[in-house]
């Protein structure tokens, strides 16, 4: 599995705000989030190259008492990674 | 008039109600059962609908082989190219969450590479991806527009697809 880049590496001038919210009854929430960062240290051996850094975060909420207790979320990992410079050129062509 | 059903009349509590149900058809009647034609389709989606794919700011551009069909035409050739390479591909463990005219939907997109995909040849391998759409209907039920979130690193990881960091490289 993949090593999740997002928790793995250490970032600063993070912002994530949402494009999209809803709410079903106060029991579930769905966040759409554009995540945009700068990468503080090396990951994988490829130094830090100053790039903003942006990809879609998505992620279901359960709160119950004003608190989260439950969490899923999803994140575009394969977009950061390439903004890393982490995939293959011929790998991105193939893509489009 | 023996081939003629029933009319079924359907009452659901509220439209966002409606589109949670309709939604829930579509992944079982459309995705699950890889049914693309265009009349299927039209039962559920609107000709116009904007489909925005993975929000991504001009990387990795994935609708690019798309670009020159619009609407329902561009969405019937994204599914018509997964199900040629994953042709037993199903969502399951679906959750559906409604508010106003939007459905989100996660799931468990679960297969195996039997096409080719991104370069890489059929290879058998199995496959688990985390996936959320995000689908917003018109006032008569159809799907207007269109957001996804997938997790499709790991999917090329589970696939077989190396990466190699370039510090590695010799």
């Amino acid at each position: 599995m993949a090593l999740r880049a997002v928790i793995a590496c250490r970032w600063k001038r993070i912002s994530l705000p949402s494009d999209d919210i809803i709410a079903e009854e106060d029991k579930k929430v769905v966040t759409r989030m554009r995540w945009s960062a700068t990468l503080s240290d090396s990951f994988m051996g490829v130094p830090p190259a100053g790039n903003r850094i942006t990809c879609t975060v998505a992620g279901v909420a359960r709160p119950a008492n004003e608190k989260i207790v439950e969490h899923w979320g999803v994140t575009d990992e394969l977009a950061m990674w390439a903004q890393m410079g982490l995939l293959p050129e011929e790998f991105l062509a193939a893509m489009g | 008039m023996p081939n003629q059903k029933p009319k079924v009349v359907e009452f659901y509590a509220s439209k966002t109600e409606r589109n949670k149900e309709i939604m829930r058809r579509f992944q079982e009647e459309v995705i699950n059962k890889q049914q693309y034609d265009i009349e299927h389709l039209r039962q559920f989606v609107r000709d116009d609908i904007i489909d925005h794919g993975i929000p991504r700011e001009g990387v990795v551009d994935c609708h690019a082989p798309f670009q020159d069909y619009t609407g329902i035409y561009g969405l019937q050739r994204r599914f018509q190219m997964f199900s040629s390479s994953f042709t037993d591909a199903e969502e399951a463990d679906a959750v559906a969450i409604a508010e106003g005219d939007v459905v989100a939907m996660r799931y468990v997109l679960r297969g195996h590479l039997n096409g080719e995909f991104m370069g890489m040849k059929g290879n058998g391998e199995y496959f688990a991806m985390n996936g959320l759409e995000m689908i917003r209907f018109d006032e008569d039920g159809k799907m207007a527009e269109h957001w996804g979130v997938y997790d499709m690193l790991s999917t090329l990881l589970q696939l077989g697809f190396q990466i190699v960091p370039p510090s590695k490289k010799g």
